[in-house]
């Protein structure tokens, strides 16, 4: 079996190429410079390795964002040279010769190929909310994932359930992670998630044949390693205490935080701040939108997107505080009622005291 | 970590604790007011509403009598006076709490920059320290102190801390941090009513009733 690199010179790559497209490639794995031998020796030793991109409970916007990816080097060595082998909304073939494709790759590569995992998997009712040629989410997922090198789910869908797990959650929603249980499952959040951070999670796992190093919510460091608000270009303002107060007040118009206009930005951990989107142009809060925390899970019921993230869900509604002053009032009556009793007793008391003396 | 915790202290938990320290401080509030007054027939020898004012002087400024118990310790009691206004400024004033307190009430104001208020929470957990070591040297206090007392500055101590840690994003993920604070606060919350740090409430109904009381006695 030929390796990435025997494949490459074949599409007329020169060694110096070679060697400058894995220099590129380690600075954009996240990795220390010092890698770039061991990048090198990967794609001269290894074989390439096949992709199945599996589609549940989705809206295909992660497979957009990949395929918006900015790194030329990154996205051709994904889709000619790693191979993106089935991919439901990327593929040609469809019905029963894509599915015979996909098992023939899971048995051909037994052990060797990646699952990347897009959507939710709904558990509720057996998981029928979800099928495949004739199979739910849950047993395609658990046959593809059996044989697999690595499980990544792409999107906050994939990785935690998403939009479909956000309330009243009618399918029973969840990540891969809660259904792959006997390997680890590395996380690629986002709504969706940023296309380098794709393309370079799976290129790590394909090329070096290792998971990259992972956060506690299984996310790789390189990537998620620091929060919105601790790259911001905006974080000075926090700092000095100014906010935009609305949309449209000076604050505003000044370029000064979006804190109190709903930023989550101090609790959600991603790469937007540093990559940015379309090309490295511009990011929601350069472009004036507060972060919705769209990589953190539960992110849609966790907060309303316009509430500051230091407002408690559901806190200060009009019935909250209904509650809030019944609880007071509450506790008033039940004062008033034990002083009250307290003093018919002490009276009591008196008149017997009286009546014995 | 699991992140259930994290949703639990700030949905449901902080809902309970809040709840819980508005009935009990509504109970203590309304069980102090009612529990009956004796009619006080004596004629008034001064006036009431002096004796308010003077109460809540003497509170800030130590009478002559009382000086002699703060001799040698200035910055023990200072460290009270000073923790209180470092630890409202943090409180009112840092500007996710802003947001919070104009969410319940419906209003808010300004908040500080935060190195003014990382500067406040600073001096405030050092005061707390400060009072710590006070109640171990000074005699009297030490004999004054009791497990309440110290499980009061403890609780105190805690939102304080990890509150400063959530803002330096010390260590550990900033949702675990959060989670900290949040638990803390709420803690503290329900333990208000429970214990002596319902002062925050009674300290101005105390001194009003003092000062009404010894005022209108002409003491004050």
């Amino acid at each position: 079996m030929k390796t990435i690199y025997e494949e490459l010179l074949e599409r007329g790559m020169t060694r110096r190429d070679f060697l400058k497209m894995a220099t590129v490639l380690t600075a954009a794995l996240g990795l220390e410079h010092t890698m770039v031998g061991k990048v090198v020796a990967a794609m001269e030793s290894k074989p390439r390795l096949p992709v199945i991109w599996l589609e549940f409970q989705d809206c295909a916007g992660c497979s957009e964002s990949l395929t918006r990816s900015h790194d030329p080097y990154l996205t051709k060595l994904l889709f000619n040279d790693i191979s993106v082998d089935y991919h439901e909304t990327l593929f040609a073939a469809a019905g029963k010769q894509a599915e015979e494709n996909k098992e023939k790759i899971m048995k051909e590569y037994a052990g060797k190929y990646v699952l990347v995992v897009e959507g939710s998997i709904p558990t509720k009712d057996g998981g029928v909310y979800c099928t495949v040629s004739g199979k739910t989410a849950i047993q395609q997922l658990k046959e593809a994932a059996e044989n697999a090198l690595a499980v990544v789910a792409i999107g906050t869908c994939g990785s935690f359930g998403g939009l479909p797990h956000a309330y009243p959650d009618p399918t029973g929603a969840v990540g891969a992670g809660s259904i792959i249980k006997d390997k680890p499952v590395v996380n690629v959040p986002g709504c969706p998630p940023m296309p380098e951070v794709i393309t370079n999670t799976i290129a790590h796992v394909a090329i070096l044949g290792e998971l990259p190093e992972l956060d506690y919510l299984g996310r790789p460091k390189a990537f998620y390693g620091n929060t919105i608000h601790d790259r911001c270009p905006r974080r000075p303002f926090y700092e000095q205490g100014k906010f935009a107060e609305s949309w449209d007040d000076e604050g505003a118009k000044k370029g000064w935080c979006l804190y109190k206009l709903g930023c989550k930005g101090p609790t959600t951990y991603n790469a937007c701040a540093v990559i940015k989107w379309n090309e490295g142009v511009s990011f929601p809060i350069q472009s004036n939108h507060p972060c919705i925390g769209c990589s953190e899970p539960n992110f849609w019921d966790n907060n309303h997107v316009y509430d500051p993230v230091a407002f408690p869900p559901g806190l200060g509604d009009a019935a909250g505080m209904n509650k809030a002053g019944a609880a007071f009032l509450a506790g008033g009556a039940l004062a008033i009622g034990s002083a009250l009793l307290a003093s018919q007793q002490k009276k009591k008391a008196a008149k017997g005291g009286e009546k014995e003396g | 970590m699991n992140l259930d915790w994290y949703y639990m202290a700030r949905g449901p938990l902080f809902k309970f604790a809040v709840l819980f320290f508005l009935f009990g401080m509504g109970y203590r509030l309304f069980m102090l007011l009612f529990l009956g007054w004796k009619k006080d027939y004596a004629p008034a020898r001064g006036s009431a509403i002096v004796g308010i004012v003077k109460a809540f002087w003497h509170h800030a400024w130590p009478p002559e009598g009382l000086r002699e118990v703060y001799k040698g310790r200035l910055l023990a009691v200072l460290s009270g006076d000073i923790f209180h206004l470092a630890a409202f400024t943090v409180i009112l004033f840092q500007p996710a709490h802003v947001k919070i307190w104009g969410k319940i009430l419906g209003f808010e104001w300004g908040s500080l920059p935060m190195p003014i208020v990382d500067i406040a929470a600073g001096i405030a957990l050092i005061s707390l320290i400060v009072m710590a070591i006070d109640h171990l040297a000074s005699p009297v206090r030490h004999l004054t102190s009791t497990t309440m007392s110290w499980l009061n500055l403890f609780f105190v101590f805690l939102p304080l801390l990890t509150g400063w840690m959530t803002y330096h994003h010390l260590w550990l993920p900033y949702q675990t941090l959060l989670t900290f604070h949040m638990l803390a606060v709420e803690w503290i919350l329900i333990w208000m009513p429970l214990s002596k740090m319902s002062h925050f409430l009674y300290f101005f109904v105390s001194n009003v009733i003092h000062g009404v009381k010894f005022g209108k006695m002409g003491t004050l």
